[in-house]
């Protein structure tokens, strides 16, 4: 039995949550739209004599996703026609880029190595097509509420080499995006879509496979994880046989935990791209660009660094605390308020993760907060002279505690300080305690 | 006869009030109700009582202030989405198509107060230039109902030639104003890619589509533009350019402006009575004071092929959302020169030939620009024939592909580089009418109309009445 | 000569979703053969480091600002359609194999 690499690349849609859609004005609500084709005008719609305006907010959001992966930007872009026909998409084409993307050449981090970005894209969303049984028919429904709407496209080189590598990038895409705040990449409604394109490679070929399997329509990072699982072990038994496994399209049956042949892929689509005649190139000059790169907060990987060295945070534990940039500025001033009032940020984080300490995060200033967490972890004011004075009465009263204590057995300075504590009936800070017990019981 | 009369005439009469609003739109009816089955001049014409009653209502607030094309009737081409009237691009995919918003031009002359007749026959989709490739009956000539009227916006010529409406809104991509114009003896303006928003336009060729006037003169052409052009925000193609008051060209003289004739344009493929036609259209601007000098474009010889490998790529791309689920009929009713054509579009930008076909040309377009841009250095504007030959008959061209193709030799180019071109009247051959074209730099339309006015002042074929009207005593 | 073979006209024709019968394959192929035998005119023209022109309009960044415009009521939506179902338009069921 041979040994083999599996490797993927995956393509990931993102609906950009604009007002508007992309190349008209009607809004971009297609999940909350009361009724079917409601938010519909002859442009989204495809009708004769209808052209198109692009969206700006969708082309700078675009770009600044780009440079939070770290692409490079094509400053002379366009946008291209893809043509193929199909109900759900009015015009025969859809609008979308080709060979002038506006970001290309990024990367992300995971924790198995780095994931080029190949290229970032903008392109339209279709409309929606729903499959019932009309009258007894087979029909199918279209709603073009979300015809038009923006959609980011992120394509990685094919440097994925385990499912939970995908996983992890899929995970991470998602967290970046929703960090900028140019998406809610809500899978369950369509707002983020994962495709993987998986291929097993011989252990020790150089070479790419000369095949890949497309693996589309998942909604969940589980899903990925095991659907790609699935490829892995069909695709080596194939490959065991000496075939190659078809060039095509499959899905992933949740249920079953298998995936299955959608389309074939062997006549590769011809789109038929050429640059679009109704849409002017975009052109980014100093000014534009610079706006958009002001807009780009400090990188997430940069600012849980950051974090973790400043206050020693564990980046799993905030992480879970926020999600956008704004939401990370604040938590910074809630840090660094904590820090500044000596208070332990980390024991924050903590207490805020398992919910032992409810507390709204963004709806309140920091110095609130702030002094919220230290009426919490409230100590009591009492001097070290008053202090030693109990501590020498309850060493008086305890004398084993202090042998055994003496003696090494550190369990006993809880039972001390507990015992000071009472006595003072005061909460006292542990550590204060601590030290003070210790030096005393050192001393006698 | 009033529709006879100029803009400029009718508007003043209008508001001397000395005729009325519903005497034109009757003419108008009168008009077509005596001719329009010969000519097929219209697909679609609006209800006569709807148009007077329209027409009463301008009569009654007919004052000094409104525009000059207020009360006129007019006709547009059937290429227009006009909102819940019957648009059909002359094709039966379209039959019942009840748009359900209006062009955007279509929305500027009616606000300026002129009131709809109808909708022009044309070509299907704006592929042909003589109207045959209609679902909705050929048209005919009204110099020779035997003949065809020029295409794609031959029922606008028809209506203006035959004086059923004092203007028309056509639209040319590869000379669909200008050939029918030629052909009915009418004025047509191609505009300058980008100077007339094509919102509401129905796409033949994205890239080449221009939305224009046609009327009886260039004078009349000057009023229409002014109206006509400016920027359309929701149209990512049409320019930001001033809009010039293109009236004001209208009687500057033109001494010691120079003309250019293209060799290319003058050479094997013309009709020998046609290049006599033009060069005696030559003498007459040397007399109001123009020079006139040979100018060379080479790779204008290429400039059939170049036109049509883009317009049908982008053909067969804008044909695309006609897939009936929408709106519309089934894709079998597409004609079979539109079958073609968008068969060879699809070829030019398939895998494997699009490097070869519509990229080359592509390129090619470029080359064009330049030689134009170069020509254009040494003269004011450039002279040259509309079509190659005279109107054929009905029937010749439709079946000959590539006689077919040949029509639009010295129109496509022109539409190529973007450039604005004004077709008028320039004489008769055999009895049938001669038009060409004078075609300036880019924006310059006020040029054109300066050369186009003064020429017909000097001479009067513009004013000559088609065949078809001599026999009726109107 | 270009030759346009009716292997050709039928991936075409999928392509352009243009139905045609045997005999049209046949006669297209043959007429539009002709056709691209003359643009092929164009072949031996260098056009080495040309750029394309894609537009002859450059008015370049021609954007709009992400408002919220009016759309159609779904009544003008569907107005046109032959099929529709409560407010959805209506298509036979599509076969996965496209």
């Amino acid at each position: 039995m041979n040994k083999y690499q599996v490797i993927v690349g995956m393509e990931v849609h993102a609906e950009l949550k604009t007002n508007s859609k992309m190349f008209c004005g009607c809004k971009n609500d297609p999940f909350h739209a009361e009724k079917p084709n409601i938010y519909t005008c002859p442009v989204c719609l495809g009708l004769p004599g209808a052209l198109p305006v692009a969206n700006k907010r969708a082309i700078e959001w675009t770009v600044k996703l780009g440079l939070a992966l770290g692409c490079k930007i094509n400053l002379f872009s366009k946008f291209d026609r893809k043509h193929y026909f199909y109900p759900d998409l009015p015009k025969g084409y859809q609008i979308s880029q080709y060979d002038l993307p506006f970001c290309y050449s990024g990367k992300v981090e995971t924790s198995f190595g780095p994931v080029g970005i190949t290229r970032v894209h903008l392109e339209e969303d279709t409309g929606k097509l729903i499959h019932q049984k009309v009258n007894g028919q087979d029909v199918s429904l279209i709603d073009f509420n979300r015809s038009s709407v923006p959609l980011i496209e992120i394509v990685t080189e094919p440097e994925i080499y385990s499912s939970a590598q995908a996983k992890e990038y899929a995970k991470k895409l998602r967290q970046i995006i929703r960090y900028l705040d140019i998406s809610d990449c809500d899978m369950e409604k369509g707002g983020m879509r994962l495709e993987a394109n998986i291929s097993l490679q011989k252990e020790g070929e150089t070479k790419l496979p000369n095949y890949k399997v497309e693996l589309k329509n998942i909604n969940s990072f589980r899903f990925l994880e095991r659907g790609i699982e699935y490829e892995i072990e069909r695709q080596k038994e194939i490959l065991e046989e000496g075939k190659i496994p078809d060039q095509e399209t499959r899905g992933y049956n949740a249920e079953k935990n298998t995936t299955y042949t959608q389309r074939s892929k062997e006549n590769a689509a011809d789109y038929r791209y050429f640059p679009d005649p109704d849409l002017p190139p975009i052109r980014f000059d100093n000014k534009w660009f610079g706006e958009i790169e002001s807009t780009v907060p400090e990188l997430l990987d940069t600012v849980f660094a950051r974090w973790e060295k400043d206050y020693k945070v564990d980046r799993k534990l905030t992480e879970l605390l926020f999600e956008t940039a704004s939401e990370a500025k604040k938590l910074d001033l809630i840090f660094s308020g904590l820090s500044n009032s000596k208070l332990p940020v980390d024991k924050f984080v903590n207490a805020v993760v398992n919910k032992k300490l409810n507390i709204d995060l963004f709806n309140k200033n920091s110095e609130e907060i702030v002094s919220i967490y230290k009426r919490s972890v409230q100590v009591d004011d009492i001097t070290d002279e008053d202090l030693k004075k109990i501590i020498t009465k309850i060493i008086g009263l305890n004398p084993k505690a202090v042998e055994d204590l003496k003696a090494g057995k550190t369990q006993s300075i809880n039972f001390l300080v507990g015992q000071v504590m009472r006595e003072a009936k005061k909460k006292i800070d542990f550590k204060r305690l601590e030290s003070l017990i210790t030096s005393i019981v050192g001393n006698i | 006869m009033l529709i006879d009369k100029s803009i400029k005439e009718l508007s003043i009469l209008l508001k001397k009030k000395e005729i009325s609003s519903v005497d034109l739109v009757k003419e108008s009816y009168s008009k077509i109700e005596k001719l329009d089955d010969k000519l097929h001049s219209f697909i679609t014409i609006r209800e006569k009582k709807e148009a007077l009653k329209e027409a009463e209502k301008k009569d009654k607030e007919m004052k000094d202030d409104q525009s000059i094309i207020y009360g006129l009737p007019f006709s547009i081409k059937d290429a227009y989405c006009t909102e819940n009237f019957r648009t059909t691009a002359g094709n039966k995919i379209l039959d019942d198509f009840l748009p359900p918003y209006s062009a955007e031009i279509y929305k500027k002359i009616v606000n300026s107060g002129s009131i709809l007749i109808g909708k022009n026959n044309m070509d299907a989709w704006g592929h042909g230039g003589s109207t045959e490739n209609t679902d909705y009956q050929p048209a005919h000539n009204p110099w020779d109902l035997e003949r065809i009227p020029g295409g794609s916006s031959g029922g606008s010529a028809i209506a203006i030639s035959s004086r059923m409406v004092p203007f028309s809104i056509g639209e040319d991509t590869g000379g669909s104003i200008r050939s029918p114009s030629s052909m009915c003896n009418t004025s047509g303006l191609k505009v300058t890619y980008g100077r007339v928003s094509r919102l509401g336009a129905i796409a033949y060729a994205s890239s080449l589509d221009s939305v224009g006037p046609m009327a009886k003169s260039a004078e009349d052409l000057s009023y229409l533009l002014e109206i006509m052009a400016g920027r359309d925000s929701y149209d990512s193609t049409s320019s930001m350019t001033k809009v010039d008051k293109y009236s004001q060209f209208l009687g500057i003289p033109i001494k010691g402006k120079i003309i250019g004739l293209p060799k290319e344009f003058f050479g094997a493929g013309l009709d020998p009575r046609v290049k006599k036609v033009l060069l005696d259209a030559t003498k007459v601007f040397e007399k109001l004071g123009a020079k006139i000098i040979d100018v060379n474009l080479p790779h204008f010889t290429y400039g059939v092929s170049i036109y049509y490998l883009i317009a049908l790529s982008e053909t067969s791309s804008n044909l695309g959302r006609y897939d009936s689920f929408r709106f519309g009929g089934n894709r079998e009713l597409f004609s079979e020169e539109t079958k073609k054509r968008i068969l060879l579009g699809t070829y030019a930008l398939s895998a494997g030939y699009a490097d070869k076909l519509y990229k080359k040309a592509q390129k090619l377009r470029t080359i064009l620009i330049q030689e134009y841009n170069e020509a254009l250095k040494i003269c004011d504007v450039l002279l040259a024939p509309v079509n190659p030959s005279l109107p054929s008959k009905i029937g010749e061209l439709i079946n000959d592909p590539l006689k077919n193709l040949m029509e639009d030799l010295y129109t496509g180019t022109i539409s190529l580089v973007g450039a604005p071109s004004l077709s008028i009247p320039s004489g008769f051959a055999d009895g049938l009418p001669v038009g060409m074209q004078i075609i300036g730099k880019k924006f310059g339309e006020g040029e054109l109309f300066q050369l186009g006015y003064l020429y017909q002042q000097e001479t009067d074929w513009h004013k000559r009445l088609p065949t078809i009207l001599k026999n009726k005593n109107e | 000569m270009a030759k346009i073979s009716k292997d050709l006209i039928d991936n075409l024709s999928k392509l352009a979703k243009i139905n045609l019968s045997k005999e049209q394959e046949e006669k297209y192929a043959n007429e539009l053969s002709s056709v691209m035998g003359y643009m092929e005119e164009i072949k031996n023209i260098n056009v080495e480091n040309i750029p394309e022109t894609a537009r002859v309009s450059d008015e370049g960044n021609v954007l709009r600002d992400d408002k919220i415009e009016p759309s159609l009521n779904q009544e003008q939506s569907l107005k046109n359609s032959k099929n529709t179902h409560n407010g959805y338009f209506l298509v036979p069921q599509i076969l996965k194999d496209d």
